[in-house]
C-alpha cells in the first residue's frame, strides 16, 4: 500500500520522533563521567554527603590551611592519600557501586559518606 | 684508696647505666613477637590502596581479635593488627594499574610486615603526648627478622588521634559493619592457632 498525503506525514513524523527517543536514550547509555569537587576548608569535607556515578571522578582539593588526608576505611573500597597539602587535589575514580566512609588521619570528626550508583 | 673507690662506683653507676639502657632498649618493639603464618592464621580485613607511594596495604588481625569483638568496646587484650606492604603493579607510564573495581593489584614482593598488638599496661615508657596506652609497634621483615632501627614514636604519633577508635584505623571501622563482622567472625571459627 502506498502512503500519500497526510498519512506519509505522519509516518515520517513517528519515525523522526522514534529516532529522537531512541537517540536520547542512547546519550543517556553513553553517559560522558562527571567530575565531582570535594573541599575540605575548616577540617569539613564539603559537601559531606557525595553523590556520584560508576566511572565519576571525585577530587577532594585541600582549601584548608592544614595538610589533611584522605582515607576510606570501609571494606572493599579502602584507599589513602596521605599529607594533602594547601592547594594539592587528589582524584578517585570510583569503578565499584556501593556506599563508602571518607575520613582524615589527622583529624578525628571529618568524615564525608560517598554513594556510587550505576 | 680513693682513687680505687673513686673507680670502683664509676663502674657501678655504668654498670647501672647499662642495664637501665638495656631495660628501656627492650621495652618496646621487642616486646611483639613475629607472628610467624600469620597469612594463613590471621583473618584479612582488606586492601588500602596508597595512592600516596603506589604501594598496596594488606591487612590481617588475629583471630581472638576478631572473635572477641564487642561493639562499642575496647579491642581484647592480645589483639594483633597486622600490615603486609606491597608495590601495587604499575604500567608502562609507572602509575599503578586498576582491576575492574579500580583497585590497585599487588606485587608478590613484600616491602616489609608493620605491627601493632595491645597487652594491657604497655606503653608506659613514652610520653602521654605520642603513647597509644596498652599499644606497641614492631616493625619486621617477611622472615622474621626484626627492624631493630625503626623508629615506631612516628607510628604512635599518627594513631594517636584514633582514641575513639581503640587507636585502630580500619579494624574497628569495619567490625563495626555488623555484616563484616558477623563473616569475619565465620573466617575466624575456621582458622587455628
Amino acid at each position: 500500500m502506498l502512503l500519500g498525503g497526510k498519512a506519509l506525514y505522519r509516518a515520517a513524523l513517528a519515525a523522526a520522533l522514534s529516532a529522537g527517543v531512541a537517540l536520547g536514550l542512547g546519550a543517556d547509555f553513553a553517559r560522558a563521567a562527571s567530575e565531582i569537587k570535594v573541599g575540605m576548608g575548616g577540617a569539613a569535607y564539603a559537601p559531606k554527603a557525595i553523590k556520584a556515578k560508576v566511572g565519576d571522578t571525585i577530587a577532594f582539593t585541600n582549601d584548608d590551611f592544614t595538610d589533611h588526608w584522605v582515607y576510606v576505611p570501609t571494606l572493599g573500597y579502602q584507599v589513602s592519600r596521605a599529607g594533602l597539602k594547601q592547594g594539592e587535589t587528589f582524584k578517585l575514580v570510583v569503578a565499584k557501586p556501593g556506599s563508602f566512609d571518607v575520613g582524615c588521619a589527622v583529624h578525628a570528626n571529618m568524615w564525608a559518606t560517598v554513594t556510587v550508583e550505576r | 684508696m680513693k682513687a680505687r673507690t673513686a673507680v670502683l662506683t664509676t663502674a657501678a653507676a655504668l654498670a647501672v647505666a647499662i642495664s637501665l639502657g638495656v631495660t628501656v632498649a627492650s621495652a618496646g618493639p621487642e616486646k611483639i613477637e613475629y607472628p610467624k603464618g600469620y597469612q594463613s592464621k590471621f583473618v584479612s580485613f582488606g586492601q588500602i590502596d596508597r595512592y600516596e607511594n603506589a604501594t598496596v596495604r594488606i591487612l590481617y588481625a588475629s583471630p581472638e581479635a576478631v572473635t572477641n569483638y564487642k561493639l562499642g568496646q575496647k579491642l581484647p587484650d592480645g589483639t594483633m593488627l597486622l600490615i603486609e606492604a606491597r608495590p601495587a603493579k604499575k604500567g608502562a607510564d609507572g602509575k599503578p594499574l586498576l582491576d575492574a573495581n579500580g583497585r590497585f593489584m599487588p606485587e608478590d614482593q613484600i616491602l616489609g610486615v608493620f605491627v601493632q598488638q595491645k597487652r594491657k599496661g604497655w606503653a608506659t615508657e613514652y610520653p602521654e603526648n605520642i603513647r597509644n596506652p596498652d599499644w606497641e609497634y614492631a616493625v619486621f621483615d617477611i622472615d622474621g627478622t626484626r627492624r631493630a632501627n625503626v623508629n615506631t614514636q612516628p607510628c604512635m604519633s599518627c594513631h594517636k588521634p584514633r582514641a575513639t577508635d581503640d587507636y585502630t584505623f580500619v579494624f574497628n571501622r569495619v567490625m563495626a559493619d555488623s555484616k563484616n563482622a558477623a563473616d569475619m567472625k565465620t573466617m575466624a571459627g575456621k582458622k587455628k592457632m
